[in-house]
């Protein structure tokens, strides 16, 4: 039995209904359109029908597979803690300014990636300026520079 | 279409602006690196370059995006000879035989086959595009909805089918997109679906960062798992690189049979480079006077992948440009690029600006003319490529990822879009779902959408509009076969027939 794949499919059915009770709410439309079923919420429930069907297609094969798999192991905390940074990253952009911000995220996820952090503070430097003169200087992106 | 303009309509556009030659060498320098190195694909290479062209012109852009493009796909026989690791997905077969010879001391060799071929493929390619898409576009004019709307399901049943793994994971993949593009305003009466209030949602998400976050971010969450793989410096002597003309007289049937039969591939939605080269490498071992010997390292094999892999790029982009279906993953964030610049491929587009549908023709051309000259002419420096670290590379992806989804519209929501889709990327490729349909899904959400409700206005909510037309219903008994292939193959044989697995994905 496929550990991930029923899990996977437990997951899409829960989304499914969460998606299909949001719908019930939605308006209908006035048009003629509307008197044929045609509302906004018309093509989200097909797509979420198929999904729902194929969720189940896939927790039956789970259920048949005898291959016996280890599902999915995280094998490090790394990707985690990327994700924290970047989340770190977001949520002080806008005040603290790109500089700042994206050289700390640089800084934090060289060190993760087990760099000296020495070598990965002036990585940081360098690697922000890399950025901010590709972004700001040649392509004119402007990009936050927070509230000193 | 009025002839001879579709080639020099672009012309001012290319050559009229220094800027965009530039651009094309550097995208195509980008690519062959991207390419080169394992873990990097073409798709992540073009999705990471998209928000760099944002502020340039759409001619200036595709310069980047198309050289980038031909480059890596060609740049990944050089992870394959010189690493015996593909530098992208679409390589795998050019390790069979291009590490062998790499092994017999052969490298150059093996390099200057595989560019050579590249090249060739990729040319043949373009010719390809530059007579099919204008009469594809032309013809398309006439379609109605129903035949968009059975084009969309023809492409989202090709990528699932040909998705490694289970279909059925294809097929969730691509509904999971269709299912997130409906979020935001619909088109009838303009009511903002699966918002939650929030002002950003109400446009919908934007395609971009959700095709950086599930081909650029994801990949290096999973890089991040492994810190030591880093490469040392292949000691390889690479040796006369440029092939003579004997060999290549020898190579061209092998060259010409497997350009075909990947643009063949390359121009069915939905099927990418990868599949193509499998595919050559599979009818060259068996057509071929040396088949018996192939893997120990022939130049043969390399040819037939490489210029297989590469005349994939023209084929993907003929129902991308003439229909506004991607061709493969790259093609589908070439879409979202496009849009950036408020162009919509589809025939119109050959109505509305055949200039720059005529400089993407040239743009392409001069890519395979680049990485030609770099390939050859570059060749000495790839052995260094062992010699990048990953370590530092897997931060700089991430700072060039975040600010990337920012610079689009200059919103922090946007990077929040990249971090979440880059998450669910992770995820779905750790249950082994491949991410690629769900890309498609999300080009392709509006026109399935669209396609659908009004075929079904058209014809008084009656679903067998879609059958009862010619070509429409060609279509939809395409898909449907292809989607019943493997059990019917199983009800005829009596047993099961295994799908391509383990192959890596696409992405």
């Amino acid at each position: 039995m496929k550990k991930s794949d029923l899990v996977l499919g437990l997951v899409i059915i829960l989304l499914c209904g969460l998606a299909f009770g949001a719908t019930l709410s939605w308006p209908a439309s006035s048009s003629v359109v509307g008197a044929r079923g045609l509302d906004p919420s018309f093509f989200p429930r097909v797509v979420i029908i198929m999904l729902l069907l194929l969720a189940l297609l896939l927790i039956w094969g789970s259920r048949k597979s005898t291959s016996e798999e280890k599902g999915f192991t995280l094998p490090s905390i790394r990707p985690f803690l990327v994700v924290l940074t970047t989340a770190g990253y977001i949520a002080f952009v806008k005040q603290a300014g790109f500089l700042i911000t994206n050289a700390l995220m640089l800084f934090v996820v060289t060190v993760i990636m087990g760099v000296k952090s020495s070598r990965a503070l002036v990585f940081s430097v360098i690697g922000t300026l890399v950025v901010y003169v590709l972004f700001r200087k040649i392509l004119m992106v402007p990009l936050p520079m927070g509230n000193w | 279409m009025n002839g001879f303009g579709l080639y020099t309509e672009g012309f001012k556009l290319v050559f009229g602006d220094p800027q965009v030659l530039l651009l094309l060498v550097v995208g195509s320098i980008c690519g062959i690196v991207i390419g080169a190195l394992p873990g990097l694909t073409a798709v992540m290479a073009v999705a990471i370059m998209t928000p760099l062209t944002y502020t340039i012109s759409p001619q200036a852009a595709m310069a980047l995006l198309l050289g980038a493009y031909t480059a890596a796909v060609f740049g990944g026989s050089i992870g394959a000879i010189l690493l015996k690791i593909p530098g992208t997905p679409a390589a795998v077969m050019t390790v069979l035989d291009g590490y062998p010879m790499n092994e017999r001391g052969e490298a150059g060799r093996a390099i200057g086959i595989a560019t050579v071929s590249s090249f060739i493929g990729g040319l043949f390619s373009v010719v390809v595009l530059t007579l099919f898409s204008p009469i594809i576009a032309e013809m398309a004019l006439k379609f109605g909805p129903q035949e968009y709307f059975a084009l969309a399901i023809l492409g989202l049943s090709v990528i699932a089918y040909i998705s490694p793994g289970s279909m059925v994971k294809g097929f969730i993949s691509g509904a999971l997109g269709l299912l997130i593009s409906t979020i935001g305003m619909e088109s009838s009466i303009g009511f903002g679906r699966y918002t939650f209030g929030s002002i950003d949602l109400l446009t919908g998400v934007q395609m971009v960062p959700v095709m950086i976050g599930m081909f650029g971010f994801s990949e290096m969450l999973s890089m991040s798992e492994q810190i030591n793989i880093e490469i040392k410096r292949v000691s390889s002597k690479l040796g006369r690189i440029l092939p003579t003309f004997k060999e290549l007289r020898d190579l061209m049937p092998t060259i010409s049979r497997q350009s075909v039969v990947g643009v063949i591939v390359g121009a069915i939605p939905a099927a990418g480079a990868t599949i193509a080269s499998i595919l050559s490498y599979g009818l060259e071992k068996r057509i071929s006077k040396r088949g018996n010997e192939f893997g120990t390292g022939v130049p043969e094999g390399i040819a037939a992948a490489e210029s297989s892999n590469n005349a994939c790029t023209g084929g993907a982009m003929i129902p991308m440009l003439s229909l506004g279906i991607p061709g493969d993953a790259v093609t589908a964030v070439l879409i979202g690029a496009l849009m950036l610049h408020g162009l919509t491929p589809g025939p119109m587009l050959f109505q509305e600006h055949l200039d720059v549908v005529s400089s993407i023709f040239i743009l392409i051309l001069l890519g395979n003319v680049a990485f030609l000259i770099f390939g050859i002419g570059a060749a000495k420096v790839f052995p260094y490529i062992g010699l990048i670290p990953y370590k530092y590379l897997t931060s700089m992806l991430l700072a060039l990822t975040t600010v990337g989804a920012f610079a689009i519209r200059n919103s922090v929501f946007d990077v929040g879009v990249l971090l979440v889709s880059g998450v669910i990327g992770y995820f779905l490729v750790k249950c082994k779902v491949p991410v690629a349909p769900l890309i498609l899904g999300l080009v392709l959400g509006d026109i399935v959408e669209n396609n659908l409700i009004r075929s079904l206005i058209l014809s008084d909510g009656n679903w067998f509009t879609f059958f009862s037309r010619p070509i429409s219903g060609f279509i939809m008994v395409v898909s449907i076969l292809i989607t019943a292939s493997p059990y019917l193959a199983q009800l005829f044989t009596g047993k099961a027939v295994r799908k391509t697995e383990n192959i890596e994905d696409e992405v």
